[in-house]
């Protein structure tokens, strides 16, 4: 049996007074996916993911990550906390690796110690190095020197609480890929950013080993990215496998069929409102 | 008629989608349209554009792209007349009238109801010569029924995005200069604004980071690089960025943040 990172089932969401945002929807994520969500404005695409994120809990039905599955989701307003720095906001993504660099320099003076016990401290040597190797973090300064470029962060030394919308959402970003999730939720990651960065961010994300989520406009994003399309139409996910262009051609076709047995109505209909249109 | 109303309503909550959208072509334009020369403009001691000319031709669609803070709407500010560069010249051709979203950026009111606001409360509006009902004016936003008497205060992002847009489209210029219009448009309306564009018989600068909108648009890109540098380039986006691959590598084309030239005193 194949091991999803994510299942819903039969959700629903009923904002008040009692309008269905979302509908029955059951959908389970393969690890590594790569998922472009669509969908007019205010069709549940937020609400969605903020269902897969954990915030919005009280639905219909049932959403589930895997056991242990670490999320990191991009709000479209993200939270960040005012008085850091930006450099200290993005070291923290990668405070495991800072931690380890530390506290490793320091077990090396412990050996130092009259009475140090050898084993524990080969031990935790041991460990320590383990997570430097695996966060590659000699070469840490190097990795958020090329973050911060791509993304076009401010200043380190910038306050978060002097950083316009758009500067927030790029530090926000860039956090929250230095964290590296096992799956990325995020709502619109390109508004804000220009063209090179969203070309960048698309190469990031067709290379990044994790389950991503993506709500975005960005057609070529769509296209290069993405590997499926989630559509949310009038509160029902319709899932597609592929890219943008041939999810555009199934579509037509999709509607093409929807209208074809609308069209007796729809016809009558088209008739009756053209008596009533006011001439120019 | 009661029937006829539901009937309608329900059309709209089952595909509430435009494949439309409108922008009334202002009056006729002359051949020359805006020519810059030697443009220099600083913010503080940071020179955001440093002796940039080019020649909007006439029927040009020029995109705009570049970091954020490298001085974008600057531009706009200054061939809107709002900010004065700090040498060079901006001259607009006499038959030019100009549409911008700074004419409107701050002047809506909270109260107004969608309809209220893009309308002004006219049935009929009168676009040039032209006469469109209101209603269907507004519908082309993707404002349908129960939408256009949405309080303008309530909005979201995008939804006020698309008044402005409304707003900016129909005062009838024939040079257009829009401000990110692509953020918060769904894609049909990214599709939709695409064929209007097109469609229009006079000139636009859009500041986008839309390289699929640019590459459907842009007839002209103008590419804010370090320093002041502003490239004028004739073609779409996905030209633009072979070009400047091939003309100065790879590395070109990776963003990084940007370096400003300081002003020397």
């Amino acid at each position: 049996m194949a091991q999803f990172v994510y299942s819903m089932l039969r959700v629903g969401k009923i904002v008040p007074p009692k309008k269905q945002i979302l509908k029955d929807i059951s959908l389970s994520f393969f690890p590594g996916a790569k998922i472009g969500v669509l969908g007019l404005n205010g069709s549940g695409k937020s609400t969605l993911l903020r269902i897969m994120a954990g915030i919005d809990t009280e639905i219909e039905g049932e959403a589930r990550p895997m056991q242990d599955l670490k999320i990191g989701y991009l709000p479209q307003e993200p939270k960040l906390d005012e008085q850091q720095t930006v450099r200290e906001a993005i070291e923290e993504a990668v405070s495991e690796a800072k931690n380890a660099l530390t506290r490793l320099d320091e077990v090396y003076a412990l050996y130092a110690e009259p009475d140090a016990d050898f084993d524990a401290l080969a031990k935790e040597q041991g460990e320590l190095e383990a997570i430097i190797q695996s966060q590659d973090a000699h070469n840490l300064d190097n990795i958020l020197e090329r973050a911060a470029n791509a993304l076009r962060l401010p200043d380190w030394d910038e306050k978060i609480e002097v950083l316009s919308g758009g500067e927030r959402r790029r530090v926000a970003i860039c956090r929250l890929l230095l964290e590296k999730p096992d799956m990325l939720l995020l709502d619109e990651p390109t508004n804000h950013l220009d063209a090179e960065s969203v070309a960048w961010l698309e190469r990031f994300l067709q290379d990044y080993t994790g389950t991503v989520v993506a709500i975005t406009h960005d057609r070529y994003f769509l296209d290069n990215a993405a590997g499926w399309i989630l559509e949310l139409d009038r509160g029902e996910g319709i899932p597609w496998e592929g890219n943008y262009s041939s999810w555009l051609e199934q579509k037509d076709a999709r509607l093409q069929q929807e209208s074809a047995t609308e069209s007796a109505r729809q016809k009558n209909h088209r008739q009756r409102a053209r008596v009533g249109t006011p001439r120019r | 008629m009661a029937r006829f109303e539901e009937l309608n309503t329900n059309d709209y909550q089952k595909r509430n989608e435009t494949n439309e959208l409108f922008i009334p072509p202002g009056p006729r334009l002359g051949d020359k349209v805006i020519d810059v020369n030697g443009l220099t403009k600083s913010y503080g001691d940071r020179v955001l554009i440093d002796n940039l000319s080019f020649s909007v031709p006439k029927g040009a669609i020029v995109g705009i792209i570049g970091a954020n803070g490298a001085g974008k709407s600057t531009l706009f500010k200054m061939i809107s007349g709002a900010e004065q560069p700090d040498s060079g010249s901006i001259e607009v051709g006499e038959s030019v009238q100009i549409a911008s979203v700074e004419q409107f950026r701050d002047s809506m009111n909270d109260k107004n109801t969608v309809w209220q606001e893009i309308s002004d409360g006219q049935d009929i509006m009168r676009i040039n010569n032209t006469e469109i009902p209101s209603r269907a004016y507004v519908g082309r936003f993707n404002f349908r029924g129960g939408d256009q008497q949405k309080i303008i205060g309530t909005l979201s992002g995008g939804e006020r995005n698309r008044v402005h847009l409304a707003k900016l489209l129909q005062a009838g210029g024939n040079v257009l200069l829009l401000d990110e219009p692509t953020n918060d448009l769904d894609v049909e309306t990214l599709r939709a604004l695409e064929e209007a564009l097109l469609e229009f018989p006079g000139c636009a600068m859009v500041i986008s980071h839309d390289r699929w909108f640019l590459d459907r648009i842009a007839t002209h890109i103008l590419d804010y690089r370090d320093e002041g540098k502003v490239n004028f380039y004739e073609g779409n986006y996905t030209e633009y960025a072979t070009w400047l691959k091939e003309t100065l590598g790879a590395d070109a084309i990776e963003p990084h943040r940007l370096k400003y030239k300081r002003m020397n005193k």
